[in-house]
């Protein structure tokens, strides 16, 4: 395959793929940027726009738009405490309020090139090992998928910022809110009280600008002081010194690793990567007190991992044709209508083709560094108006999004009632993130254990029996029994009433 | 009883949870959730129970350690009066961008969320409730065919 | 007389001009399926071709949820004014009625044409050293045999639960989010078959023993049909159609009926379908309606014999 690396590059360097590429990874960060958007609506708007291109500088368009909107969601979640896409909904922890203190350019120089890293390094992974982690992939069965979420799960806990109980209780609401529709394994419609809008169930996006968005507005709202103060006081791009990254080097290749392996698994996707690379780096810090309150590790940390899935997603969607997550499908699905075919037989038939798509790959973040790196300061500026006059904006792009991804009007209530769910929640100092990961994991979880319970005829012992799903218990036990300290269990779950930071 | 709001907060929050999750559970013995069952699957309604369940105990906890909350600490202050004008401002403008379509009512709810907020500049709030909607449906509807509320009235 | 010729004419010219002016603006067409899925690239396939043709946009919409139901429901309630499309597949429109309550039925819609039919086929693992249907059939009369797909009342389903009534043998189904992730199963060894079309079997990298068809498949020559292996005549293939709501006017739907002939026809259309590994079939709009009513009553009756339907 390398034979076809220099062509490869002289195609890239074409005018047509240069600004399909430049203006994809303009727009994908925009995209990104604007609450309600999503990296997934970004790929179906630009889908139309690839049918008059031919496949390379088609490729690079979405490519290019893929990457560089993961990226932009960290831009409104580090300046306006609002996560622009569903991946970035960990960078909020600690962006937002290195913003508040004054460090806005530094997060945002966190951020660009974390998300930098994190692409390059599950391109390499991509380019290297893809078929045989594909292969490895092949081996999450139904139970092995079900360990891997209860593992996910605990990350709840590095979430919950002290109050563990109203943590776990808004995760729990969370897994419930993803069984209303369709039950995937039946196809029997639950929870829906005759509605027909209802019977399709709930979806993530709508779920998050309710409950940061909207909620955000309504919080300024009743806390607001002075309506004339800009929302955003301290924007720009600055590169952190280099003393800063060496710290913090391990966990950054961590968060990338974890991010790539997630993203090479099918069913779990990447808001949940994300938090377990977060949960990670804080658990192995030495300063966890300070993550959530604006220390650069769980920015890197979120930042990293979610444009490290990116790469990793990629991975069964061209050695095996199954798409990883959901901007993969839209991906493979335009790829289809270009004559490209992901899959076993595209690695034999067609390795120029291959070389071709992982060039572009590594083009589009070079990209998405380069002009995120100049629009950083672009974009605080632009953000630079008074929060009374920015919440409103804010509400509209809501409406826009939730209603933007399958015209239906229940993601308009949705942003409404938690909206306001949202608030009240936030009043009365409820983690915001557990409930976003729970409903993101509650659909596989529920799933993967009901394909295992069949699979292995009603024997959730039988569960023990794989290797792979063994270990992952195995880990997850030794995470609680950490966690808890066997006899401080349940004085730590009904704690006493001061958080922790 | 609590003395504090944050223990007050709590308990209700907690009570209020779990009622709701009592309620679903017993919703979910309605006959319309009866058998649709494979071999070796279990029923429909087998994990919504166990999490509903869960649910209910874990407000109840919460709102135990309410009951108990010895910490006077109360909810952050909060400019009520503000608050509910934003809130109406927002269904407004939802029920306006339902009923009369986005080009109509996603200007006037952008107006109303900004006066309710208390923007000071009447004039340019009303310029940018009328020049950001639209420009994003220039954008996002006429260029790249993104799906917007058309109103249901007309 | 001539004042007959030229009123006749006028009327001519005027309805002539009617015609001609379809279509004034872009359409709409819905697809009850989220982007990129398989009949969301399916439609892709034909926008241009269409658009080229009839000279306006044509601006899908995809609704997804519940196997296409709660799209096509909407549709049902749309205007039939011609700016109204769908594209769907056999299951939202002919099967998914029958096993739960929806508001629309074969007369909510008017049949325009189809576009691709693509034939079933049932298939295993590569790895799974089973060589033809009988291996498996043997396998399942010794043992369990597990089958996945999408969830119950999809083609898929369909057509594992009539092989296995055909075969006298019981396959032990297990649900997936859709036929990619059954797909995953089935290659890594935890599940073990899989109905579903042969160009997607063939691009997931498995192997299909049988075609559920009259007649072999392009893109797998060496595998048998169903009656060549000597097994009763089972059909199942997924098709997809455009169809308009019920009560647009004739002149609009002969115009489509007559665009999609010719978008279909197109070698571009053609290649790049079989590519993805469909099979592009044009049914025009008076074979379709007649195969479409006929659908509906014989997958009703399917449903009951295997026992889906109650």
């Amino acid at each position: 395959m390398i034979e076809f690396v220099p062509q490869a590059f002289a195609v890239a360097f074409s005018f047509e793929v240069l600004i399909a590429l430049a203006v994809g990874t303009f727009c994908g960060i925009i995209i990104g940027a604007l609450p309600g958007l999503g990296t997934v609506l970004g790929l179906v708007m630009a889908l139309p726009f690839t049918y008059v291109l031919d496949p390379a500088t088609a490729v690079a368009l979405l490519l290019a738009v893929y990457v560089s909107s993961i990226y932009g969601g960290s831009i409104s979640a580090i300046l306006i405490n609002v996560p622009g896409t569903p991946q970035s909904a960990a960078s909020v922890f600690d962006g937002y309020p290195m913003a508040q203190r004054g460090d806005g350019a530094l997060a945002l120089g966190y951020a660009t090139i974390a998300s930098f890293v994190g692409g390059i390094f599950s391109l390499m992974v991509l380019v290297m090992i893809a078929p045989q982690l594909a292969k490895f992939a092949l081996r999450f069965g139904p139970i092995e998928t079900f360990a891997l979420i209860v593992f996910a799960l605990t990350t709840i806990a590095w979430v919950s910022s002290g109050e563990m109980l109203k943590g776990l209780l808004s995760a729990t609401i969370g897994l419930f809110l993803a069984l209303v529709g369709p039950d995937a394994m039946t196809g029997q419609i639950r929870f829906h009280f005759d509605n027909l809008f209802l019977s399709a169930g709930l979806t993530v996006i709508p779920l998050l600008i309710g409950f940061f968005a909207v909620s955000e507005v309504l919080f300024q709202s009743a806390t607001l002081k002075d309506a004339e103060l800009p929302a955003v006081r301290s924007g720009g791009f600055k590169i952190p010194p280099w003393s800063e990254w060496k710290k913090r080097i391990v966990t950054l290749l961590r968060s990338c690793g974890i991010g790539s392996f997630i993203g090479v698994l099918p069913g779990t996707g990447a808001t949940a990567a994300v938090f377990v690379a977060y949960a990670d780096a804080k658990r192995r810090a030495p300063n966890p007190e300070d993550f959530g309150d604006g220390e650069p590790s769980g920015l890197i940390a979120s930042e990293s991992s979610n444009n490290a899935v990116s790469g990793g997603a990629m991975v069964p969607m061209m050695a095996l044709g199954i798409p990883g997550d959901g901007g993969t499908v839209v991906l493979m699905g335009a790829l289809t209508i270009h004559n490209v075919i992901p899959g076993v037989r595209l690695f034999s038939q067609q390795p120029d083709l291959v070389t071709q798509i992982f060039v572009l790959l590594f083009f589009a973040n070079i990209l998405m560094l380069v002009i995120g790196g100049f629009g950083a300061n672009l974009f605080s500026r632009m953000l630079k108006i008074p929060t009374t006059l920015l919440m409103p904006l804010v509400f509209m792009m809501s409406v826009v999004g939730a209603y933007a991804i399958r015209s239906n009007p229940v993601d308009i209530v949705v942003i409404a009632v938690f909206g306001l769910i949202g608030f009240l929640l936030r009043l009365n100092r409820f983690p915001p993130a557990p409930i976003i990961i729970g409903f993101v994991l509650g659909s596989p979880l529920e799933v993967s254990l009901r394909q295992g319970l069949i699979l292995t005829d009603m024997n959730f012992l039988a569960f023990f029996a794989s290797p792979i799903a063994l270990i992952l218990f195995g880990i997850t036990g030794l995470i609680l029994l950490n966690l808890f300290g066997a006899g401080r269990l349940v004085g730590r779950v009904f704690g006493r009433s001061e958080p922790e930071a | 009883m609590p003395k504090g709001g944050q223990g007050r907060a709590d308990l209700i929050y907690g009570l209020v949870a779990a009622v709701a999750a009592s309620a679903m559970f017993a919703h979910t013995f309605s006959a319309r959730y009866s058998n649709e069952f494979l071999f070796g699957d279990v029923s429909t309604v087998f994990f919504p129970r166990l999490l509903l369940g869960t649910i209910a105990l874990l407000s109840l906890g919460l709102a135990f350690k309410g009951l108990r909350s010895t910490s006077t600490g109360g909810l952050p202050k909060i400019h009520f009066r503000r608050f509910a004008l934003t809130f109406g401002a927002t269904l407004v403008g939802i029920v306006l961008v339902w009923y009369l379509g986005y080009l109509i009512g996603m200007p006037v709810g952008v107006f109303l969320v900004g006066l309710a907020l208390g923007y000071p500049r009447k004039l340019i709030l009303a310029a940018t409730s009328v020049a950001a909607p639209l420009i994003v449906w220039l954008v996002l509807a006429k260029f790249a065919q993104v799906s917007f509320p058309t109103g249901t009235l007309f | 007389m001539i004042r007959t010729l030229t009123l006749a004419c006028i009327g001519m010219f005027v309805t002539g001009a009617a015609l001609a002016e379809y279509p004034e603006k872009s359409i709409e067409v819905l697809v009850p399926f989220n982007a990129g899925s398989g009949p969301d690239a399916s439609f892709r396939m034909l926008q241009p071709e269409l658009e080229e043709i009839l000279g306006q946009p044509m601006v899908v919409r995809n609704v997804g949820g519940a196997g296409g139901t709660v799209g096509a429901a909407q549709f049902a309630t749309q205007a039939a004014d011609g700016y109204h499309l769908a594209f769907m597949p056999v299951g939202t429109t002919t099967t998914q009625p029958h096993l739960r309550p929806v508001t629309y039925d074969d007369s909510s819609f008017e049949p325009i044409c189809m576009t691709i039919q693509d034939p079933m086929g049932v298939s295993v693992s590569p790895d799974a050293g089973i060589e033809s249907l009988d291996d498996l059939i043997a396998k399942a009369k010794a043992g369990t045999v597990t089958s996945g797909g999408p969830p119950p009342g999809s083609l898929p389903h369909i057509g594992q639960a009539a092989v296995a009534a055909a075969y006298d043998v019981e396959f032990k189904y297990v649900p997936h989010e859709g036929g990619s992730a059954a797909a995953k199963s089935i290659l890594g060894g935890q599940v073990d078959v899989l109905v579903d079309p042969v160009g997607s079997i063939l691009n997931y990298g498995l192997k299909p023993l049988v075609v559920l068809n009259g007649s072999r498949v392009d893109g797998a020559p060496d595998v048998p049909t169903i009656d060549e292996i000597g097994g009763k005549p089972l059909r199942y293939s997924i098709w997809f159609g455009l169809f308009a709501p019920a009560g647009t006017p004739d002149d609009v739907l002969a115009k489509l009926d007559k665009a999609c002939q010719d978008g279909t026809a197109t070698e571009r259309y053609k290649e790049t379908v079989a590519n993805s590994g469909r099979t592009p079939r044009f049914m025009d709009r008076a074979e379709f309606s007649g195969f479409f009513k006929q659908q509906y009553q014989d997958n009703a009756d399917l449903l009951t014999a295997i026992g889906l339907k109650k």
